[in-house]
């Protein structure tokens, strides 16, 4: 009967070395095929700029988990995503100084301030304005650069 | 009867070489980088060969390093990017085609004397087309399409066939909602042409003291009126020019 549990145990660890690989393999594909699919979507919600800006800072995830970060939690995953919405977690995250008036209110209007400042968002709309999953990558692309600027 | 052989072999051979696809093979792949198979996205795996029209995606802080020729074209495909990748290859002509869909390359083009090269980068709003160099390609939705030579030159020309030859520090930047390309030298001047307001002070606070009446200057008696006449007066501003640069 011990023999029986050990053999056993075996059998579990065998399998689960030949699925490891396979687990992995799904969770790769699911981050480009969920990429492709922001990438088609005409109004990115809030639960996608949240899930794209820990995918491109994984940082700071870890950092959330021990002290959560207000503008995260601020509105439900459905909502409709802004620009101001995502600005506002860039420009905190990242430090932006670009705006004396986003240092003095933490205002989402002048966090896409900061945003234009560095290059991250360009200055045609405004904070209120709807991005698309097209936008939301272009502007986590243009965030990721000006984080190696800095 | 055995000369016809020979010629036939001798003539299939030349019109496989003229149109033969170039080897594209992965070099390097770090994170989660896949590539179209058919319906579904698969792996890429270092040194696995890709067909010609390859579309390949990188997932966030990954990336992939493609070799597109015999002549070490090489193409850095950086997070968040989709591009298609074409390229044919003969003994005298490589001619290599990326359709970049979103996200940043960084195209290497080394020149070689004895091969014409063909090297264009498409994105919807422009095209670039390299000689002999390194250049850093990046197009978003709202961002357009920015090229930034690392080395030699490019020759980058928008829908409207409007081109630009650009090197050095030099920046070609196309708006998706604009006819004309940006000012090529838009980089440098942003950092050599500084606005004065006066007074050292920054534009920023320029416009709040417009917008809130001054009082940060810190007047005794609430005075704005003198902080609102020196806005416009002449400043002195010290200019050092170093050359060539």
């Amino acid at each position: 009967m011990v023999n029986g549990g050990y053999m056993f145990k075996k059998i579990i660890f065998a399998m689960f070395l030949l699925l490891m690989p396979a687990i992995l393999f799904s969770q790769e594909i699911n981050q480009i095929e969920w990429l492709s699919q922001l990438d088609s979507k005409a109004i990115a919600t809030f639960g996608d700029g949240k899930k794209l800006f820990y995918m491109t800072f994984p940082e700071f995830s870890e950092k959330h988990k021990a002290s959560p970060m207000d503008e995260l939690n601020k509105y439900s995953d459905n909502s409709p995503l802004t620009r101001g919405m995502i600005a506002a977690i860039i420009a905190r995250e990242l430090n932006l100084k670009g705006s004396f008036l986003y240092i003095l209110t933490g205002w989402e209007r002048y966090a896409c301030r900061a945003c234009i400042a560095e290059g991250i968002m360009n200055s045609d709309s405004s904070e209120n304005d709807p991005i698309s999953g097209p936008e939301l990558l272009d502007i986590m692309i243009q965030a990721k650069n000006a984080k190696g600027r800095n | 009867m055995k000369h016809f052989f020979v010629v036939i072999f001798l003539s299939g051979s030349l019109l496989c070489a003229s149109n033969s696809f170039a080897e594209i093979v992965v070099t390097k792949v770090e994170g989660t980088v896949a590539y179209r198979d058919g319906n579904k996205w698969s792996p890429l795996k270092e040194k696995m060969k890709l067909p010609e029209g390859v579309k390949v995606s990188t997932g966030a802080n990954s990336y992939a390093v493609i070799s597109l020729n015999s002549i070490n074209h090489t193409v850095k495909v950086e997070p968040l990017t989709m591009i298609q990748i074409f390229s044919k290859e003969t003994k005298s002509e490589t001619d290599t085609h990326i359709g970049l869909k979103r996200g940043q390359i960084t195209a290497n083009v080394p020149r070689d004397e004895k091969v014409k090269t063909i090297f264009k980068v498409s994105t919807p709003v422009a095209t670039s087309s390299v000689r002999g160099t390194e250049e850093r390609i990046t197009y978003g939705n709202r961002s357009g399409m920015t090229v930034e030579v690392l080395r030699g030159s490019i020759e980058a020309t928008n829908r409207l066939g409007r081109g630009n030859l650009i090197s050095g520090r030099q920046k070609f930047v196309q708006m998706s909602n604009s006819a004309n390309s940006g000012n090529i030298l838009s980089s440098v001047r942003s950092i050599t042409i500084v606005s004065v307001n006066g007074y050292g002070l920054i534009s920023e606070e320029t416009a709040t003291s417009q917008y809130s009446g001054g009082d940060q200057t810190g007047s005794p008696d609430g005075d704005t009126g003198a902080f609102f006449n020196n806005i416009q007066r002449n400043s002195t501003v010290s200019v050092n020019i170093v050359w060539p640069w």
